[in-house]
C-alpha cells in the first residue's frame, strides 16, 4: 500500500535552529558577528588582516575561517593579538552554523565584542547557510566583473554591506565602480557601500567606523536589557 | 556544491518521515525550491542518486522539483504580487523597495511511502 505524507519542513532547518542559538546567544552578550563572504581571491583575508592590525587594543575580537584545506589563513589573522581557529570543510563549499557550533570555544572569551566569520571563498553556496550573524558583508574587487552581482544577486540580496577592493586598481581594468555599484543597489536599495584598497589604506576607516559602531550598537543594546 | 550537503539534509528529513509512518520502502520525495533559491536540480539529483544508491529505504525513490515562483510586496505601491524579473523588483510598479513573499523556499513538501498494509509501524513482532 502506498500512501502520500504531507511533511512541509524546511531542508535547512536544523542549521536554521543551531543559527537561531547562536543568534540568541551573540544577543544576550552583546556580541556582534559578522559573516564576510567573497569568491576566492576578493581580499577577504587581507581585508580582515588590515581590520584586525587597526582594531588591535581597541575591542576584544575573535575569528573563525574557513577553507577547504590549509592552515594558511589562521596563520596570516593570527599575528594581531586575537584568538583565531581555522576552520577546514574538506571540501565543504562553505560553512554551516554546526562548524561554528563546534569551534566556537578555541576562541570565545567572557567579555567578546566581536566575532569575525570568514567564509569559504564562494558566491552562491555561502548565502543560503545562516550562522547567526548579524551581517554578512560580501566583498567584490576590482579586478571581477561590475556586473557580479547581477549574476550572484542572492548573497547581494542578503548582505548588509558590500565592499569594494583593491581599489588601486580602478582604471587598470574594465571595472566601472558606479555600476557594479548600482548592480548591487538595484537588488538592494539599502545596502551599505565601502570602497577600499587594502595596500594603500585608502578607504579603510569607513569601513573601520561601521563596523565598531555596529559593535557599540549591539554592545549598547544588550547593557539596556540588563 | 552545496547540492550534496542540501541532499543530505533531504535524505535526513524523509529517513525521518520515513519511520514516523512505518514505511518499507519511499516511492518519491516532492520538494518546494524557490526560484531564488540557489538549488542546480542536476546537481542536487546527482547527489541525491549517490547518496542514496545503498539505502535500504530511500534507494531509487524518485525525486520531484517544484519550482516557487517569486511574489514581493511593494513597500511602495503596496501590491502584493508576480516579481519583475530578474529579481524581485515590484511587478506593477518596478520599485526596488519589496519585501520577498515567495520564491525562497527550500522544503521537503511530501513523500509517497510504501507501507504496510495494516499502516502500523514496523516495531511489531512481540
Amino acid at each position: 500500500m502506498s500512501v502520500k505524507v504531507d511533511v512541509q519542513q524546511k531542508v535547512l532547518h536544523e542549521n536554521s535552529r543551531l543559527a537561531e542559538e547562536l543568534r540568541q546567544r551573540w544577543q544576550r552578550r552583546g556580541v556582534f558577528c559578522l559573516n564576510v563572504i567573497s569568491s576566492p581571491g576578493a581580499g577577504k583575508t587581507t581585508l580582515l588582516e588590515r581590520t584586525l592590525e587597526r582594531l588591535a587594543g581597541r575591542l576584544k575580537a575573535a575569528v573563525l575561517v574557513g577553507d577547504l584545506q590549509t592552515e594558511n589563513d589562521a596563520r596570516r589573522l593570527g599575528r594581531y593579538g586575537f584568538p583565531v581557529r581555522q576552520i577546514i570543510t574538506g571540501g565543504t563549499c562553505h560553512l554551516e552554523a554546526r562548524m561554528i557550533t563546534d569551534h566556537l570555544a578555541a576562541v570565545d572569551q567572557p567579555d567578546l565584542d566581536l566575532l569575525i566569520i570568514e567564509n569559504v571563498g564562494n558566491l552562491v553556496c555561502p548565502s543560503s547557510y545562516d550562522l547567526g550573524e548579524d551581517a554578512k558583508v560580501v566583498l567584490l574587487s576590482t579586478v571581477e566583473g561590475d556586473d557580479k552581482p547581477l549574476k550572484y544577486p542572492g548573497i547581494f540580496r542578503r548582505s548588509r554591506a558590500v565592499v569594494f577592493t583593491k581599489t588601486d586598481l580602478l582604471g587598470l581594468t574594465d571595472f566601472d565602480i558606479e555600476r557594479a555599484e548600482a548592480n548591487a543597489r538595484s537588488l538592494n536599495p539599502e545596502i551599505r557601500s565601502f570602497r577600499v584598497s587594502n595596500r594603500t589604506g585608502e578607504g579603510l576607516d569607513g569601513w573601520i567606523s561601521w563596523l565598531t559602531d555596529e559593535v557599540a550598537k549591539k554592545r549598547s543594546q544588550a547593557t539596556q536589557r540588563e | 556544491m552545496h547540492e550534496l550537503s542540501l541532499a543530505q539534509a533531504v535524505v535526513r528529513l524523509v529517513e525521518e518521515a520515513a519511520r514516523r509512518h512505518g514505511a518499507v520502502q519511499v516511492r518519491s520525495v516532492r520538494l518546494q525550491v524557490g526560484v531564488l533559491t540557489d538549488l542546480d536540480p542536476e546537481a542536487f539529483r546527482f547527489g541525491w542518486e549517490v547518496i542514496t544508491a545503498e539505502h535500504p529505504l530511500l534507494a531509487g525513490a524518485a525525486v520531484w522539483i517544484d519550482r516557487v515562483p517569486v511574489t514581493v510586496c511593494c513597500r511602495d505601491c503596496g501590491r502584493e504580487g508576480p516579481a519583475r524579473p530578474p529579481g524581485v523588483l515590484c511587478g506593477a510598479c518596478g520599485s526596488h523597495r519589496t519585501q520577498v513573499l515567495s520564491g525562497e523556499e527550500l522544503d521537503v513538501a511530501e513523500v509517497e511511502l510504501d507501507v504496510r498494509e495494516s499502516g502500523c509501524a514496523a516495531e511489531g513482532a512481540s
